[in-house]
């Protein structure tokens, strides 16, 4: 019958080698830990929820082969939001043989919450004591021996940013992955009682150790899957006890169960971080973001870091884009024409391929990522300051208008760098009707390729003025779709509950780094696209075929939106990747009209450049937006949204067509 | 739906506020907590927002904005309709 399976780790599915999970509070460093580790490219940032998907990765340690797993920031294993979720199911449904728990040293007590509960669910544990740093510089000291013996578990000392102690980390992780769990811990003689009683009347099924099972279910957390492995019929007997058990705690503690043992987790976690304190030092850093959350001082700032980004990309992405642009002109073009010449000969083949080769690599450098690569700098900057953070709360009240919590203003601003990893990021939303609405409003934030578009059309040809009125116009339809939205899809707004993090100075290194792997995401999946793009549309000039495949398209491109039929041709292939579609009129011009600052304004009208990329920025999110979409929303829903946005793109192309044509 | 709290007693426990009602820099205890979500529940209870423990109003956004508070374990934004279910001790 029933099995104390007190010191049983949790039964996993075996994989090959060692796979240690790395968890921890939202902000304690654990993707940065996660990048040292592996050297690999999950995203560390400043805010909670950034690591959205459980990323894994192998390495090499001694030998060994381990899978690292980075798990969402969590603050407890029940769930809340969907971050938490997973992060539970990656831990219950395949438990990892060692849990790597990093920890805050400048808020010790809270961030012990969740290592004692990762104890008591009968993981293995190494503790890594992470921003050691940041608490030695503010005078707090804190006696890891001690809270080793304590706990039962090795605790390190650690710096992620700068790689302190992590290697010691992984191989206490090795070493403990040889050893049983262990649990020094106990909590209050009465919630042990019927800890202890209800564990008793488990049976051996269980993934889970028996304590660690009734303890989670008297959190209320029944439904978790710990009883997976169980009959049916002994399933709602056991529930039963569960049921009467969390009553007598309830009835003993004058409140509910989950909440008795939250609070006999925290008095231990205090008692503990008391113990082990030798200096409980004074942590600063608390005030810098009352600036960013105060409406008087807050919306300023917001502007002033809106308006720095955007100068940035005008004046550093259009610098950028200038430099490319001449030292290709000057030293890649030639030598490519004549290599292409040398061995093809003059005749189709050639002009086809240089469609590909000379004017498509010139546009994914000049247009693409001057501004990619500036606007993610930007970002990364943002991120690791802790501002973004802040901005939730200031942003909070005019979300609720759009049917959001604040929480939705990370997915939205990251938007604007790749929509695909922030419609992955709507898993932070607690409701599905949050992530409904801020998934269509995603698809509508101009992500980076199409920020290229705008800079690289309407800045570079015609001052950022335009610029300008054209991210107005998108504001604008992404506040009304919200405001409409909120209004047609019923159901209440969730609560804001965020924690607000002290500000930091980023580290150089880290968001050099981030940039870094962001820009080589998007060059490797760009560049064969682009030159495939380029490839087929110039096979389609050069063979004059071009003019069939236009045909289809005339009477809304050019009666309608009022633009050359081959520019429509280009949206279209822009499916693939947003910025294809300047790119390739970019390339369309220089084959129809020479290189030169002004080739475009000789194709298409001042007029027509500013409908293009207006149509361009609020039509249908790339393939990849769609695909990641109908995953988290369902197909109909992407279908709708995508076809939606078609609607509208052409509806204001049109208007604004004939609104320029008023002036 | 959500049940505003009540400035009067209840259940003999004194005085009552509701969190949302505190001007920035009051400090308080709190009361009670939602609970008929309890993922909610479950996350206010392991940020330390539980009855029994002190807060301390550091930032209210206005607009009926989200509140900041501080405790024990951080410092917290909380949308308003959610402070306006947290009860607090009143002042005595």
């Amino acid at each position: 019958m029933s099995t104390l399976a007190c010191h049983r780790t949790p039964s996993a599915a075996r994989r090959d080698g060692l796979t240690v999970a790395l968890a921890g509070n939202p902000n304690v460093g654990k993707s940065t830990i996660f990048n040292r580790l592996t050297g690999l490219e999950v995203l560390t940032t400043n805010y909670p929820g950034a690591t959205v998907e459980v990323n894994a990765a192998v390495v090499r340690l001694d030998g060994r082969v381990l899978t690292l797993v980075d798990l969402p920031g969590i603050y407890c294993l029940t769930c809340s939001s969907g971050d938490q979720c997973a992060a539970r199911e990656a831990l219950l449904e395949n438990p990892p043989d060692v849990v790597v728990a990093i920890l805050d040293a400048t808020n010790l007590a809270r961030n012990l919450f969740l290592v004692l509960q990762l104890i008591d669910l009968g993981f293995r544990v190494v503790v890594a004591l992470n921003l050691a740093d940041a608490a030695e510089h503010a005078g707090i000291r804190i006696d890891a021996q001690h809270l080793q013996d304590l706990l039962g578990v090795p605790v390190i000392p650690t710096v992620a940013t700068r790689g302190h102690g992590l290697r010691e980390v992984l191989a206490e992780a090795l070493r403990a992955s040889g050893r049983p769990p262990v649990i020094r811990h106990r909590y209050g003689p009465r919630l042990e009682g019927e800890v202890a009683r209800l564990a008793g009347q488990l049976d051996g099924q269980m993934p889970l150790p028996a304590r660690g099972a009734a303890l989670l279910v008297l959190e209320g957390a029944a439904d978790a899957g710990i009883l997976a492995g169980a009959e049916p019929a002994s399933k709602s007997a056991w529930t039963e006890r569960a049921a009467a058990a969390a009553d007598r705690v309830a009835a003993a503690y004058g409140e509910p169960a989950s909440m008795a043992v939250a609070r006999e987790r925290h008095a231990l976690a205090d008692r503990i971080a008391a113990k082990v304190m030798v200096s409980p030092g004074e942590f600063r850093g608390r005030a810098a973001w009352r600036v960013a959350v105060r409406p008087a001082t807050g919306i300023p700032l917001l502007l002033v870091v809106l308006a720095a980004i955007f100068a940035g990309l005008f004046w550093g992405g259009g610098a950028l884009a200038a430099l490319v642009d001449g030292a290709w002109a000057t030293y890649a073009s030639p030598l490519i024409r004549v290599l292409l010449l040398t061995v093809f000969g003059e005749g189709v083949v050639v002009r086809t391929l240089l469609w590909g080769l000379d004017a498509g690599l010139n546009a994914v450098l000049s247009v693409g990522i001057p501004y990619v690569l500036t606007f993610y700098a930007v970002l990364g900057v943002l991120e690791d300051t802790g501002y973004l953070n802040a901005a939730t709360v200031l942003l909070d009240r005019v979300m609720r208008g759009l049917g959001l919590s604040g929480r939705a203003a990370i997915p939205l601003v990251a938007g604007a760098g790749c929509n695909v990893p922030a419609i992955i990021g709507l898993r932070t939303l607690r409701t599905e009707r949050e992530r409904l609405i801020a998934g269509t409003l995603i698809t509508l934030v101009p992500c980076s390729a199409r920020t290229a578009v705008i800079f690289g059309a309407v800045a570079y040809y015609l001052g950022w003025s335009w610029a300008l009125a054209l991210y107005g116009i998108v504001t604008a339809v992404v506040l009304g779709a919200g405001w409409g939205l909120n209004r047609l899809i019923p159901g209440g707004t969730p609560d804001l509950l965020v924690e607000v993090f002290p500000f930091r100075i980023p580290a150089f290194r880290t968001v050099v780094r981030k940039t870094w792997v962001r820009v080589r995401d998007f060059i490797f999946v760009a560049v064969p696209i682009v030159l495939a793009g380029s490839v087929v549309l110039g096979a389609l000039y050069e063979t004059g075929l071009i003019r069939l495949a236009t045909r289809p398209l005339a009477p809304i491109v050019e009666g309608w939106l009022g633009l050359p039929a081959v520019a429509g041709l280009t949206l279209v292939f822009a499916v693939l990747r947003k910025e294809l579609a300047l790119q390739l009129l970019v390339a369309l011009a220089i084959v129809e009209f020479g290189r030169g600052a002004e080739n475009l304004l000789s194709f298409m009208s001042k007029d027509q450049l500013f409908t293009y990329a207006l149509v361009n920025t609020i039509y249908i999110p790339c393939i990849a937006t769609i695909a990641v979409l109908s995953r988290t929303l369902g197909r109909q829903r992407a279908a709708v949204i995508s076809l939606g946005t078609v609607a509208l793109a052409v509806l204001l192309g049109g208007v604004t067509m004939r609104l320029l044509a008023l002036r | 739906m959500p049940q505003p709290v009540g400035k009067a007693g209840l259940n003999g426990e004194g005085a009552l506020r509701s969190l949302a009602d505190l001007p920035v820099g009051t400090r308080a205890v709190i009361a009670r907590i939602p609970l008929d979500d309890p993922g909610t529940a479950a996350e206010l209870a392991a940020l330390r927002i539980l009855p029994g423990e002190p807060v301390e109003v550091v930032e209210v956004i206005p607009l009926h904005g989200p509140l900041l508070v501080q405790t024990a374990g951080g410092v917290y934004a909380l949308g308003r309709r959610l402070a306006g279910r947290i009860a607090v001790h009143g002042k005595p």
